[in-house]
């Protein structure tokens, strides 16, 4: 088995008065409810234009109930370039230049894709990582 | 405005053949500009006890601006590797967040519209007459309409807010929630008037439910605790 580690730090010291904000969290990345290592991940990176409309970053091809993960990030360096991050036709959020995000992801059922959309004129590079507990790879057409 | 850093590190040296080895950190920022995010609820941490299971509102859309640079942390405190949460935006269900596991995540916070209607205060009130709306009962002071109205205004109403404009006083939701399909109407406040006044509903709007609440499941009825916060415009 594999063992891979997610840290995450948050600072500010002006955010609240008088009390510097200073989470830190780790953990180990474990495949669903034990204590067994994720092995199987998918590293990439991209562009997006607005032009593409919503794209699917990843299909649900995975067994539901299950321990995955997502990493993205946008690497655009201008503040008005955003991806636009959803499940499905649920919008989770907006990813602003230069952010990242770490979510699980339950691959509940076959309409639970990971999609993102660039939503500003030009190309937005991005990254991704997804860890995942099991997945199928597509049928072949 | 306040500089908030959030850094992510993920690493393994086995999961493949080269070593995975990367740390990405940003500084939180206003929805397209460079000005810091100032605002949040806090780090809070929220026990979950419930037989059998109840899903909590962490969030609602009202809390935070549509469609701004919105963050949301949260961490399992469990050390029960079995032991998890279900995260769901909206009737979407996200993931699941395991013994140890956190998440930090953007959050569009798509809101909704709030239920309103205005009640008018009328015609011929006296000292000691009531007008009960929400649990709350006003008793006027005198027979003033206005004065009436501004009394009603100044309540603590559960699920309400108020506006007054003469004798007319705007009641709007606390939240976004779709209440159905019947409108506060009159006979929903209980009038008690010594003569014939009366507060008449009017211009009552259906709300519509948000889309994009943070709702969490615990997965076992025992005590189970979530470390969370809101970073928000």
């Amino acid at each position: 088995m594999a063992t891979t580690t997610a840290t995450v730090s948050i600072t500010s010291a002006d955010l609240t008065p008088g009390m510097a904000l200073g989470i830190s969290a780790d953990t180990t990345l474990y495949q669903t409810g034990t204590t067994t290592g994720l092995e199987l991940v998918d590293v990439g990176a991209g562009r997006l234009t607005q032009a593409s409309g919503a794209d699917s970053l990843q299909e649900a091809l995975g067994t539901a109930d299950t321990s995955n993960w997502i990493y993205i990030c946008n690497n655009s360096t201008d503040v008005e370039q955003y991806m636009k991050i959803g499940i499905h036709d649920t919008v989770i959020g907006n990813l602003g230049s230069g952010e990242w995000l770490w979510m699980p992801w339950n691959m509940g059922t076959a309409d639970n894709e990971i999609n993102i959309e660039a939503e500003a004129s030009g190309t937005i590079p991005y990254e991704y990582a997804i860890f995942k507990s099991t997945f199928t790879l597509p049928a072949k057409t | 405005m306040a500089t908030i850093n959030a850094t992510l590190t993920l690493g393994s040296g086995d999961l493949l053949t080269s070593n995975l080895a990367f740390s990405v950190a940003s500084t939180l920022s206003k929805a397209g500009s460079a000005t810091g995010l100032s605002k949040t609820t806090g780090l809070a941490r929220t026990n979950f006890t419930n037989d059998p299971i109840q899903s909590k509102t962490l969030y609602r859309s009202d809390d935070a601006l549509t469609n701004g640079a919105n963050k949301i942390y949260l961490k399992n405190l469990s050390t029960t590797v079995t032991e998890y949460f279900t995260i769901f935006i909206d009737q979407e269900e996200m993931g699941r967040l395991y013994a140890g596991d956190f998440a930090f995540f953007p959050w569009t916070a798509t809101g909704g519209t709030k239920e309103t209607f205005i009640t008018t205060i009328a015609n011929t009130w006296a000292a000691g007459d009531t007008w009960t709306f929400d649990g709350i009962t006003t008793v006027a002071a005198n027979s003033t309409v206005a004065n009436i109205a501004a009394q009603i205004n100044a309540q603590y109403y559960p699920n309400w807010t108020t506006a007054i404009s003469g004798a007319a006083v705007t009641f709007t939701a606390r939240h976004s929630m779709d209440a159905g399909t019947v409108v506060t109407a009159t006979a929903d406040g209980l009038t008690v008037t010594a003569g014939d006044g009366d507060a008449v509903i009017s211009s009552s709007a259906l709300g519509i439910a948000t889309e994009s609440d943070i709702m969490i499941v615990p997965s076992v009825v025992t005590t189970m605790d979530l470390e969370h916060m809101l970073l928000h415009e």
